[in-house]
C-alpha cells in the first residue's frame, strides 16, 4: 500500500473488507457454478456420442409406418353390382402411378382402361382399348415398375399397352399430371380361344416378353418388339394337369413357370427345351399367387393354406447353368388362402393380400412382415406405388383404399447383420457385404460378419505380433536395462507411440509388401532364427576371458543385442531361399496354393501384423513396463537373496506379480488394434471376404466405414449400417478398455496394500 | 546375486550348462526383442528420412544401349539381385529399374530392363533435365530453341538461352494463371454474391410479389458491370498465355523423337550430369523450398504441399483453441470441486475409455451430428438461400477440428489432472489460509502451477491431431481444395470450406493417384515432414514434463 495515501478510518476500512469480501465471495459462487456446469457439461457431450450413436441405428429395426390416405369405393363400377361379377372378376391390373396421382386399371366390362384421379374426380379419364374390337378382356397383367399392360381377349389375342403420365409444372411445386393411354401394339391370335392367364417382362432394350395361357389349358409364350410386326405366339409343350392358375415368364423370355390347381409347378428353360418342362414341383396346397421379385431371379409363392414363400434356383453342381428352385425364405403366414402377390418396382419387398382381406408388406432378404392390414372384404387387387410410398387395395366389395406407407430400412434385420443369408444367385446362405451394386435390382448385402472376422483377424495378427516383443522387450527394459541405456531406448519406443497410422500404413502397404513378398520365407524363418543368434551370442559371450566380462556392467547386453538382431535377421534372410528351394520347390507362394488352394496376396496379414505392430508394441510395453517396475523392490530383493537367478526372479515373481498389468496393457492393445483404421485400409486389399488364411486380407469395420461412409446417402440404409458398425467398434473396444482399467485400478490397489 | 561373476566354474561348458539352468538365455532374448523394437522404429525412421530426403536431389542421368539395340536414358532408381531356386538355376534375372521420364511420349515413367542386356553405361554432359508444368519430367538433348516458329538459338548456345529465356515465359504463364485464379475468381465470387442478393430479396418479398424495381435494376447493373470486367480478364488472360506460348525448346529424346517443349511450361531446367555439387545443392535447397511454400501440380504429385500444411496447421490451431478451455474445465472440475466418489470414478474411467475409443467412431459421430444434424440445421437457419447446395451441412475445417477436439478431449484432461495434482498441497493451503477463496487459489496458485503441465497435454494433443487422418476423411478433407479456409475475401476464415491435410495428402497421393510408383518419392517427402512436425510437437512435451517432473521433485514441500 502506497505510503502517501492516508489510512482510512476503521470503519470504513471494515466496510470495504466487507465489499472485497463480497465481491470475492460472488465471483467465488460463479465460478463455482461455471465449473461445475462446464465440467457436467464435458461429460454430458460425451455420453452424448454414444446416444446420437445409438440413435442413429434405431430406425433400422423399427418397423414400416402406415396411415390410410383415403378409402372409397372404386368409381365406374356398375351401379348395381353384376351377380356373379364381383370386383375381382370387373377390374384387372389395378396400378398406381409414380407420383401418386391417378390409379389405374383395365375394366374388363367396359373394355377399357379408366384412370381414377386419388385426389377424386379432377383429371379422371376412360379410354376404350380400340385394339380389342368386337372382342372382350379376358385377362391383364401390369407390370410392377414402367406401368406397362398386358391385356389378354376372349379371342386368343394380346394387346400391349402402355399407362402414360405427362406431367407439367404449372407454378414452383405445383404439378400437373395427365394420363392417357398408348396402345403399342397387338399379337394375332394363334388358337381362338380364351386368354385366361397372362404374364410379361418389357426388358432394358424396350423388348416385351409375355406368356398366356387359354381355357383349353395351352401356353403361349413369345416376344414383341414395338414398331415391328408381331410375331406369332409359340407354343409350349407340357401336359398342364389341372386348370392354370398362374404363369410367369422373366424379362429374357427364357424362365417361364406355370401353376396349375393340381398343386404343381412346372419349371421351363424355354432357351433349351420348350416343350418339355425342365422340372415339375408338387406342393402341399394349390398356389394361388405366383410372381417375380424385381430382378426375375426369385419367384414369389402364395398358398390356398396361407402360406407366403420365396423360392430360387440353385446350382447342384458348380458347372450347372440351369437351376432347379428351392424354397429361401418363408414368411409370416396370412390367415386365409393368398389371393394376390404385388412385387415393388424398386427393392426385394412385395405386398400380398389374402381371402379374409389381410394384406402384409414382406420383404425378401431379411425375410421381415414390415405391415399388416386388413380390408373389409376379400383382397382382389393389390398395387405397390413405384416409389414405395403407397399401397393401393381393392377388395372384394369393390373399396378401394390408398394407404401411405414409410418403410425406410426394410432389408435390416438382426439375422440379416450377423446371420447367414441366402441371397439371389448364390448357392449356399453365407455371410456377406456388399452394399452397392450397378443394377436396379441389386440386392444389398449387409452382413457385418466378415468385417468384424476381419476386424478380429487384423488385432489377432497384430498382437501375436507385438504381444511376444512388447512383453518381453517391457521385461527386459524394467528388470535388467543399465539406467545409462534407458535413456536411449525409452524415448525411442515413446517416439514409435507417436507415429501416426497413416505413415504406417503407407509404409506398410506401398514398401512392405512388395518387400516381404520377396522375402517372406526369410522373415518367417528370422522368427526362429533371431531368438537362436540371440542365445549364440550369449554362448559366445559366456566364452570370453572373465577379465573381460567383468569389466561389462549388467544389463548392457543389450548393446551387442543389437548387431546380433540384424545379423540373425540378414541370416535369415540368405537362409530363405535355400529353404524355399528346399522345402517349396523355389515357390512359396505356388507351394501355399498346391497345399492349402489359397490364393497369395500381395497386402495380406502378415503385412498388417507387422504394420499393426508398430502401432501397438509401444502401447503393450508402456502399460507392463509400468506393471513391471511397480512390482515393489521388495518382491525383487527376497527372491534374490534366497538364491534365484535375474531371470528365474523376472520370470517367476515379477511376472506372475505383474500379470493383471500385463493382461490390461494386451486389452488395450487389443482396443487400439480393433479400432485402427489407416494401416488396415492402405496395407490390406480390403476385400470383404471371410477368410482365416494369413496370406489373404481382410476388410475391417473401421476401414470399411471410412471407405462407404463418405458415398452414404444419409438416414439411408448404408448409413444407418455403418452406424451400427461404429456402435459395435466403440462396444468392443469399450469392453476391452473397462475391463483393462478395472484390472489396473485393482492391481494399484494390490501394490499399495503391500 | 546369482549371476557369472559370482560363481566359480572351472571348465566352460559346466559354465554354459549353468547359464542355461539359470534362464540366461531367456533373458538374451528378451533382450532381443527390446533390441528388436528399437532397431524397427529406427529402421523406419531412416526408411523415411533417406528415401524423403533425397527426393530433391539431381541424381545423374544414365543412357545404355540395350541388347536389341534401343538406347534408354534416365536415373538409375532400383537394382534387383538375380534370385535362384533351390537348384542353383536362376529364376529371374537382375534388374535394374530407370526412371525415364517422358510420361507424355512412352505412357510410363520407369522401365526394368535386365541389367545383362545393358552395356555402355554413359553419363553424357549435355542431357537435360525439364521439371514440367504437367506430365512429370522431360528427359532429352537440346536442339534449339525457337521463338514463334523461328529458330533464335542451335547448338550449343542454346542452353543458355533457354536458361535465359525460361524463366520470362514461366512468368508470363504463372500471371496468366494468376489472373484466372485470382482476380477472374474475384469476379465470379461478386457475381455470385449479386445473384444471392437478388434471390434473398425475392424470398423476402414472398412468391408472387415484385421485387422493388430500383433494387433490381441496381443489381442489374452490377451484373453487366462484373459481366465485362470478366471478359476483360479473360481477354487479358488468354493473351498473357498466348505471348507465353510463343517460346519453345526443341530436345531429341535417346530413341530420337523430337519433342517441342514450350518454355512457359518449364519449371527448371537443368543438365543434371553437368552440375558442380554446389550447384546441386542450390538445385536441392530450391526445390524443398518449393516443396513446403509452393502449390501442387500434376494432382498433388508434384510440386509443393503448402495447402496441405497450412490445411494441417490451421485445423490444429482451431482444434487446440476449443479443446484446451473445455478440456482445463473438465480437469479442474473432476479435482477441485467434484466429491471424490464413485461417480467421479466411473467419469474417470469413462474419460480413459475415450481416449481409447477408435478414431473412426469419432469420425462418425462427427459426420452425423456435427455436419448433418447441427451444420444440416444451420444452413436451413443462415443460408437458406444457398440450399440446396449446403454451406455448413457438408465436411468442413471446422467440423473437422471440432471432431478432433472431442477425440483429443481426454488427452488434455488426464495431463491437466495429473499436473493439478502435482501442485503440493501446502501451496495451496498456504493460500487459503491467507484468506484467498477457492476461485482465487485455483486461479493465482493451482493454474499458474500447473500451466507447463496443461501445456504438455495441449502438445500432444496437437501431435495427435496433426497426425489423424480417418476421422478427417469423413468430416471435411479433401485432395484438393480450390480456397483455402483463410483468404482475402470477407470474412476471411471461412470456417466452412473443405481443407487439406498432410496425413491425407499420404493417403490420397500413395494410394488414389493413378501413376502410384510416380508419386511414391513425393510421398516419402510428405511422410518425412510430418513425422518432422509430430516428433517435433512429441519431444517438446516430453522435455516439458520432464522439467516438471524435476521441479516438483525438488521442490516438494
Amino acid at each position: 500500500m502506497p505510503i502517501s495515501t492516508p489510512p482510512p478510518s476503521p470503519v470504513s476500512r471494515l466496510a470495504a473488507r466487507k465489499g472485497v469480501a463480497r465481491r470475492v465471495k460472488i465471483i467465488d459462487r460463479a465460478a463455482d457454478l461455471l465449473i461445475r456446469a462446464a465440467g457436467v457439461g464435458i461429460i454430458v457431450i460425451v455420453a452424448l456420442i454414444f446416444v446420437f450413436l445409438g440413435l442413429e441405428t434405431v430406425p433400422l429395426f423399427r418397423g414400416a409406418r402406415q396411415h390410410v390416405g383415403f378409402e372409397r369405393s372404386l368409381p365406374g363400377l356398375p351401379a348395381t353390382p353384376v351377380p356373379e361379377r364381383n370386383a375381382v372378376g370387373h377390374v384387372l391390373a389395378l396400378g398406381i402411378n409414380e407420383y401418386e396421382s391417378h390409379y389405374y386399371y383395365v375394366d374388363a366390362t367396359a373394355g377399357a382402361v379408366r384412370f381414377v384421379a386419388t385426389a377424386g374426380g379432377e383429371g379422371d379419364a376412360e379410354f376404350p382399348l380400340r385394339s380389342l374390337a368386337t372382342s372382350r378382356v379376358t385377362a391383364a397383367y401390369r407390370t410392377p415398375s414402367r406401368d406397362r399392360l398386358l391385356v389378354g381377349t376372349a379371342d386368343g389375342r394380346v394387346i400391349v399397352a402402355e399407362a402414360k403420365f405427362a406431367v407439367t409444372y404449372v407454378e414452383a411445386g405445383e404439378r400437373r399430371v395427365q394420363a392417357s393411354l398408348n396402345e403399342v401394339g397387338k399379337v394375332a391370335a394363334v388358337a381362338p380361344s380364351p386368354v385366361v392367364r397372362i404374364h410379361g417382362r418389357q426388358n432394358s432394350g424396350g423388348d416385351y416378353f409375355y406368356a398366356y395361357a387359354n381355357a383349353a389349358g395351352r401356353v403361349f409364350t413369345g416376344k414383341f418388339v414395338e414398331g415391328e410386326p408381331a410375331e406369332a405366339a409359340q407354343p409350349v409343350g407340357g401336359d398342364f394337369r389341372g386348370k392354370i392358375t398362374a404363369l410367369i415368364i422373366d424379362y429374357e423370355g427364357n424362365k417361364l413357370f406355370v401353376a396349375t390347381e393340381a398343386k404343381k409347378l412346372y419349371q421351363y428353360y424355354l432357351g433349351e427345351n420348350r416343350d418339355a418342362p425342365y422340372r415339375v414341383y408338387d406342393f402341399a396346397s394349390n398356389l394361388t399367387a405366383l410372381d417375380f421379385i424385381i430382378g426375375d431371379v426369385s419367384l414369389l409363392m402364395g398358398f390356398a393354406d396361407g402360406a407366403v414363400e420365396s423360392w430360387f434356383g440353385v446350382r447342384e453342381k458348380e458347372t450347372d447353368t440351369l437351376k432347379p428352385i428351392h424354397r429361401i425364405h418363408t414368411f409370416e403366414p396370412m390367415p386365409a388362402a393368398v389371393t394376390f402377390i404385388q412385387p415393388s418396382a424398386r427393392d426385394k419387398g412385395f405386398v400380398v393380400g389374402a381371402a379374409d382381406g389381410t394384406m402384409k408388406l414382406n420383404f425378401t432378404t431379411s425375410a421381415r412382415t414390415m405391415l399388416t392390414s386388413k380390408l373389409g372384404s376379400a383382397v382382389a387387387q393389390l398395387a405397390y406405388a413405384p416409389k414405395l410410398t403407397a399401397l393401393l387395395a381393392l377388395g372384394e366389395n369393390g373399396s378401394v383404399r390408398l394407404t401411405n406407407v414409410e418403410n425406410p430400412h426394410p432389408e435390416i434385420s438382426f439375422k440379416s447383420l450377423f446371420g447367414r443369408v441366402h441371397y439371389e444367385g448364390y448357392d449356399a446362405p453365407d455371410y456377406i457385404w456388399q452394399s452397392t451394386g450397378g443394377t436396379d435390382d441389386f440386392e444389398g448385402k449387409y452382413s457385418l460378419v466378415p468385417l468384424t472376422v476381419g476386424t478380429l483377424k487384423g488385432a489377432f495378427y497384430g498382437l501375436l505380433f507385438a504381444i511376444p516383443i512388447a512383453v518381453l522387450a517391457a521385461l527386459y527394459a524394467s528388470q535388467f536395462m543399465a539406467p545409462t541405456l534407458r535413456t536411449y531406448f525409452k524415448p525411442t519406443i515413446e517416439i514409435m507411440a507417436a507415429l501416426p497410422s497413416v505413415v504406417i500404413g503407407f509404409l506398410a502397404g506401398l514398401w512392405l509388401a512388395p518387400l516381404l513378398e520377396e522375402i517372406m520365407v526369410g522373415t518367417l524363418l528370422a522368427i526362429f532364427v533371431i531368438p537362436l543368434t540371440a542365445i549364440a551370442g550369449m554362448v559366445a559371450w559366456s566364452s570370453l576371458p572373465r577379465r573381460f566380462r567383468h569389466r561389462v556392467p549388467f544389463g548392457m547386453e543389450l548393446v551387442l543385442l543389437v548387431p546380433l538382431v540384424i545379423a540373425g535377421f540378414w541370416f535369415a534372410q540368405k537362409l530363405g531361399p535355400v529353404v524355399e528351394g528346399v522345402c517349396f520347390q523355389g515357390n512359396y507362394k505356388q507351394w501355399i496354393f498346391d497345399v492349402f488352394g489359397k490364393q497369395f496376396e500381395q497386402r495380406n496379414s502378415i503385412v498388417i501384423g507387422i504394420a499393426m505392430g508398430f502401432a501397438v508394441i509401444p502401447l503393450i510395453f508402456t502399460i507392463s513396463e509400468d506393471a513391471f517396475s511397480n512390482v515393489p523392490a521388495s518382491f525383487r530383493s527376497a527372491s534374490y537373496a534366497l538364491g534365484a537367478s535375474r531371470w528365474q526372479t523376472a520370470w517367476r515373481v515379477i511376472l506372475p506379480t505383474a500379470s493383471p498389468g500385463v493382461f490390461s496393457a494386451v486389452m488395450i492393445g487389443f482396443g487400439r488394434a480393433v479400432g485402427e483404421t489407416m494401416i488396415v485400409l492402405m496395407a490390406t486389399g480390403n476385400t470383404p471376404i471371410l477368410s482365416f488364411s494369413p496370406f489373404n486380407g481382410m476388410r475391417t469395420l473401421s476401414a470399411n466405414t471410412a471407405v462407404e461412409i463418405p458415398e452414404a446417402p444419409v438416414d439411408g440404409t448404408l448409413y444407418r449400417v455403418l452406424f451400427v458398425a461404429s456402435l459395435l467398434l466403440f462396444g468392443l473396444t469399450f469392453v476391452c478398455n473397462t475391463i483393462a482399467e478395472v484390472v489396473r485400478q485393482r492391481l494399484r490397489e494390490k501394490y499399495q496394500a503391500v | 546375486m546369482s549371476d557369472s561373476h559370482l560363481t566359480q566354474s572351472p571348465k566352460p561348458t559346466t559354465r554354459l550348462l549353468q547359464m542355461f539352468r539359470r534362464g540366461d538365455c531367456f533373458l538374451w532374448m528378451s533382450g532381443g526383442a527390446l533390441a528388436l523394437a528399437a532397431l524397427m522404429i529406427t529402421g523406419l525412421l531412416l526408411l523415411v528420412i533417406v528415401n524423403g530426403a533425397t527426393f530433391f536431389w539431381p541424381f545423374d542421368v544414365t543412357a545404355v544401349d540395350r541388347a536389341d539395340g534401343t538406347k534408354l536414358l534416365g536415373q538409375i532408381t532400383a537394382t534387383q539381385a538375380e534370385r535362384k531356386d533351390g537348384g542353383g538355376q536362376i529364376i529371374k534375372s537382375a534388374q535394374t529399374q530407370f526412371r525415364v521420364g517422358n510420361r507424355d511420349l512412352y505412357g510410363f515413367d520407369f522401365v526394368w530392363a535386365s541389367t545383362v542386356e545393358l552395356a555402355n553405361f554413359r553419363r553424357p554432359a549435355d542431357v537435360v533435365q525439364i521439371e514440367r508444368q504437367e506430365y512429370g519430367d522431360f528427359l532429352g538433348f537440346l536442339q534449339r530453341v525457337e521463338e514463334s516458329g523461328r529458330t533464335v538459338a542451335a547448338g550449343a548456345a542454346a542452353w543458355e538461352v533457354l536458361l535465359a529465356k525460361a524463366p520470362g515465359a514461366r512468368a508470363l504463364a504463372v500471371r496468366a494463371t494468376k489472373l484466372q485464379r485470382e482476380d477472374i475468381g474475384a469476379v465470379n465470387y461478386a457475381i455470385q454474391k449479386a445473384k444471392l442478393r437478388l434471390k434473398a430479396a425475392a424470398r423476402k418479398a414472398g412468391s408472387g410479389a415484385k421485387i422493388d424495381p430500383v433494387f433490381q435494376a441496381e443489381i442489374d447493373a452490377e451484373l453487366v458491370r462484373l459481366g465485362v470486367e470478366y471478359e476483360r480478364l479473360r481477354a487479358e488472360a488468354g493473351a498473357l498465355a498466348v505471348q507465353a506460348a510463343a517460346a519453345q525448346a526443341v530436345f531429341t529424346t535417346i530413341d530420337g523423337q523430337e519433342k517441342k517443349v514450350p518454355l512457359a511450361v518449364v519449371v527448371r531446367a537443368f543438365r543434371p550430369n553437368a552440375m558442380t555439387i554446389t550447384q546441386k545443392i542450390g538445385h536441392y535447397l530450391s526445390r524443398a523450398g518449393e516443396f513446403v511454400v509452393g502449390e501442387p501440380r500434376e494432382s498433388n504429385t508434384e510440386g509443393g504441399v503448402f495447402p496441405a500444411i497450412f490445411g494441417t496447421v490451421m485445423m490444429t490451431i482451431i482444434m487446440s483453441l476449443v479443446v484446451t478451455p473445455f478440456g482445463v474445465v473438465a480437469a479442474f472440475y473432476l479435482r477441485e470441486y467434484a466429491r471424490q466418489g464413485f461417480f467421479v470414478r466411473v467419469v474417470r474411467i469413462a474419460i480413459n475409455n475415450l481416449a481409447g475409443v477408435p478414431s473412426i467412431v469419432f469420425g462418425v459421430f462427427g459426420l452425423g451430428f456435427f455436419v448433418y444434424f447441427v451444420g444440416g440445421g444451420m444452413d436451413r437457419l443462415f443460408f437458406p438461400d444457398l440450399l440446396p447446395t449446403p454451406t455448413f451441412g457438408t465436411g468442413g475445417i471446422l467440423w473437422a477440428s471440432l471432431t478432433l477436439a472431442l477425440l483429443t478431449v481426454p488427452v488434455v484432461i488426464v495431463a491437466t489432472e495429473e499436473s493439478i495434482a502435482a501442485v503440493p498441497r501446502g501451496a495451496r493451503e498456504g493460500s487459503l489460509a491467507l484468506g484467498a477463496s477457492k476461485f482465487q487459489t485455483i486461479l493465482n496458485i493451482v493454474l499458474p502451477a500447473s500451466v507447463p503441465g496443461i501445456l504438455t497435454g495441449v502438445i500432444l494433443a496437437m501431435a495427435r491431431g496433426a497426425g489423424e487422418v480417418a476421422p478427417l476423411m469423413i468430416t471435411g478433407v479433401v485432395k484438393l481444395a480450390p480456397e483455402m479456409p483463410f483468404d482475402g475475401h470477407f470474412p476471411f476464415l471461412h470456417l466452412d470450406r473443405k481443407f487439406m491435410h498432410l496425413g491425407f495428402h499420404i493417403y490420397d497421393v500413395g494410394f488414389q493417384s493413378p501413376n502410384i510408383e510416380a508419386a511414391k518419392p513425393m510421398v516419402f517427402t510428405t511422410t518425412l515432414l510430418l513425422i518432422g512436425i509430430v516428433i517435433l510437437l512429441n519431444l517438446t512435451a516430453i522435455a516439458l514434463r520432464d522439467r516438471i517432473r524435476k521441479k516438483y521433485k525438488t521442490g516438494a514441500f
